[in-house]
């Protein structure tokens, strides 16, 4: 494993502050806020490699929140009606030939394609527990970071600055299990959903975000 | 939001300043642009059955120099002797308009020192306002039938609004162009009293306007002929303190939509039915019939590329850059200064042989569902006009921007040259022609993402317009130790997201962490 033109962990010779010191996450949001580097850099140093190797793409030092484990169940029972809808769907060739005799499908092509979409759906309710415990957020000075995913991993940094609204939303099952999502929006078509959090704690991450990207906003 | 939606009857008791405002109607011919349409239809159909009467000599024809006996009201027309059939297509025509018409007898607009209004409707009115000091830009447009109409519709774009903008439609051309200039004054205007640094009266710069005409001489025969082709015909449409900064010949458009991929594309497709055709011995026309949809789906795809960049013209104003172009329908597009999201230069492969190369913006609050911000700074331009075009937008290296050398590396460079960092080498399972080109380097104000061996791009995204960092890695991904990381930009960077694909995950990281940084607090001079 060569990486090419990065001089590795090696300090790079600068006594000025260095921009790629701490990580904007090495000190909480309540910690006083960092200095900023006034010195005007034209070549910046050689990114900070930190030495974690490849194992994952964390950005180190960063405690997630986990979303609350019964959002599994939010998730498992929505998953459950779908997958029903989608092998109801995907049995009709068999009923359709084995039962009614209106269609002429070929037994092994009827069970194939029921055998196949019924281990999907079933593969799909078997990860959602995983899925639910790779979500996470966090709450950093500068930044909202969240991660989803154990096989497709993802993580996401938001500027407080640039949130535009906060929206907390709340279907019918999660409203049940007293859950609500927070979807942040930024000016970019793209937008970050925490999904499985306490109402109470929804509200109250909506009111943080609401007032830190006021305070910190920044026009486009 | 500074468009309002308000009801006028209670808007109308509230608010004492709108009973001074001059309620102008816009004018009279603007229906005809409105019902375009209509009009098309209309004379096609009565043109093909005419011709049909015309040319069909084995059918009987009718005779229309009597009336027949025509039913009920209709009958009225029997009075028209020979011409009863033109004034009862006359009449029908007339009828299709009214409601063009009875919705124009209810468009109003108005100006005043500080806000542009459109009234509407009749049943349900509607009233919008748009505040001139929130105004980004002021575009005529004029789609071909206005421009046969000699008419010119004036739109307002608003900040930090993502829907449509407030227009005002239609006007004289003449008195589009000056109520334009009026405004932008105002604008200008508003804006400085906004930013405390000129304090002058709003009134003064307006009533200045009146004023300060030099004294007019009788122009002779020759110039108000110029003056003429310059107003109404040509796409000449300038300000006065507005500084040309070039323009793409229509010779080289032509070339650089030839060598583009969809005619390519259409060109082996032809070859391909023609072959068709003599191997199966099927008539050339049925087959092209039966794949009608594709083939003009590519015709529509050229014919908007040749559109967008016909007449293209850039110049520089204080209101920020402004575009102009369009063969059917002359379009003004302002770029203010600052609001440019991110900048994309890219080459398609035949381009490559020309040196050309072409240069699109992303602006915020444009695009997305608005489709009439094309973005275009450059539709295809040489290495000179690059370098024309590139430093209004791009930072410079003094201010911690891209310099010539990088700017050459991102452009057609591959390997580490010029800062860039690129894929290792065991990502080249995924990107096999790619790998060493797939990078990205950080300047101190941009981030430069580079990519594509066929289609050569490069992406720039200032650190202070990056609205989210994502880093993400699929299983694949993971056993080769690569990650993918993309930066979310608004404006339409759909068609061109910037994302540094392959990295190395260590990399991609430290990548996310630097930017991460960058975004909030810029290395700043």
């Amino acid at each position: 494993m060569t990486e090419p033109q990065l001089s590795p962990i090696a300090e790079p010779a600068h006594s000025e502050p260095r921009i790629a010191g701490n990580a904007p996450w090495d000190s909480h949001r309540e910690t006083s806020p960092q200095p900023m580097p006034r010195t005007f850099a034209p070549t910046l140093p050689p990114l900070d490699l930190d030495g974690l190797k490849t194992a994952r793409i964390d950005p180190s030092g960063v405690d997630w929140k986990r979303v609350q484990p019964r959002y599994a169940k939010a998730r498992l029972i929505t998953g459950l009606i779908w997958a029903l809808i989608i092998v109801a769907l995907a049995a009709l060739p068999l009923i359709f030939t084995q039962f009614l005799h209106w269609w002429n499908w070929a037994p092994w092509v009827c069970w194939g394609i029921l055998g196949i979409v019924a281990a999907l759906q079933t593969w799909y309710l078997a990860i959602i527990q995983r899925q639910v415990r790779a979500l996470g957020y966090s709450e950093r000075q500068d930044h909202l970071l969240t991660c989803s995913g154990i096989m497709f991993h993802e993580v996401r940094a938001i500027p407080y600055g640039r949130i535009q609204y906060v929206d907390v939303k709340s279907g019918p099952i999660e409203s049940k299990l007293n859950l609500a999502s927070v979807e942040v929006k930024t000016a970019s078509s793209a937008s970050t959903t925490i999904p499985g959090l306490e109402k109470a704690d929804a509200q109250r991450l909506r009111e943080t975000l609401t007032e830190l990207s006021d305070a910190k906003m920044v026009g486009l | 939001m500074s468009e309002e939606k308000i009801d006028t009857f209670n808007a109308a008791s509230r608010d004492k300043t709108r009973q001074e405002l001059r309620w102008r109607r816009a004018h009279i011919l603007s229906p005809f642009v409105n019902a375009w349409l209509i009009i098309f239809v209309f004379i096609f159909t009565v043109g093909r059955e005419f011709f049909e009467i015309g040319t069909q000599n084995d059918r009987e024809i009718p005779d229309f120099s009597q009336a027949p006996e025509l039913p009920g009201v209709l009958s009225i027309f029997e009075n028209f002797g020979m011409l009863w059939l033109p004034a009862l297509l006359l009449v029908g025509f007339a009828v299709l308009l009214i409601p063009y018409f009875v919705s124009w007898y209810s468009y109003f607009f108005a100006v005043d020192a500080h806000n542009v209004y459109v009234r509407s409707g009749i049943l349900s009115k509607t009233e919008r306002k748009a505040r001139l000091d929130r105004v980004q830009s002021i575009d005529i447009n004029r789609s071909l039938m206005a421009r046969l109409l000699g008419l010119a519709e004036l739109k307002f774009d608003v900040a930090d609004g993502s829907h449509s903008a407030l227009a005002v439609k239609f006007l004289k051309y003449k008195d589009a162009r000056a109520l334009r200039a009026q405004l932008l004054s105002q604008v200008r205007a508003l804006k400085e009293a906004d930013a405390g640094e000129n304090l002058a009266p709003v009134t003064d710069a307006v009533s200045s306007l009146g004023d300060g005409k030099p004294e007019h001489t009788e122009p002779t025969r020759r110039e108000r002929l110029r003056e003429h082709v310059a107003t109404n015909l040509g796409p000449g449409l300038k300000d006065a303190d507005e500084t040309p900064v070039l323009k793409i010949p229509v010779a080289r458009l032509i070339a650089s939509v030839l060598l583009s991929f969809t005619t390519c594309v259409t060109v082996l497709g032809v070859a391909f039915f023609v072959g068709l055709s003599l191997f199966t011995g099927a008539s050339l026309v049925s087959i092209l019939f039966a794949n009608f949809a594709l083939i003009a789906g590519m015709g529509s795809t050229l014919w908007k590329k040749f559109n967008t960049g016909y007449n293209f013209r850039l110049s520089t104003s204080p209101d920020g850059l402004k575009t102009r172009y369009g063969f059917t329908d002359t379009t003004t597009q302002t770029v203010p200064a600052g609001r440019v999201q991110s900048i994309t230069v890219s080459q398609p492969l035949l381009w490559r042989f020309k040196g050309w190369y072409q240069v699109r913006v992303a602006l915020a609050g444009k695009g997305g569902t608005e489709n009439t911000f094309t973005g275009y700074l450059l539709p295809v331009g040489t290495a000179d006009d690059l370098a024309r075009v590139l430093p209004l937008v791009v930072p410079g290296a003094g201010s911690g921007g891209a310099d010539a050398e990088a700017l050459r590396a991102g452009l057609v460079g591959s390997g580490s040259a010029g800062g860039f960092t690129v894929s290792p080498r065991r990502a080249r399972v995924f990107n096999w022609l790619t790998y060493k080109r797939n990078g990205f380097a950080i300047l101190p104000a941009l981030l430069m993402v580079r990519g594509g061996w066929a289609v050569r791009r490069l992406v720039l995204v200032p650190h202070s317009k990056v609205q989210g960092i994502r880093v993400s890695q699929g299983p694949f991904a993971r056993r080769r130790s690569v990650a993918h990381l993309s930066v979310d930009v608004a404006g339409h960077s759909a068609s061109y997201p910037a994302t540094v694909q392959n990295a190395d995950a260590t990399v991609a990281r430290a990548l996310f962490v630097r930017q991460a940084q960058l975004g909030v607090r810029p290395a700043s001079p």
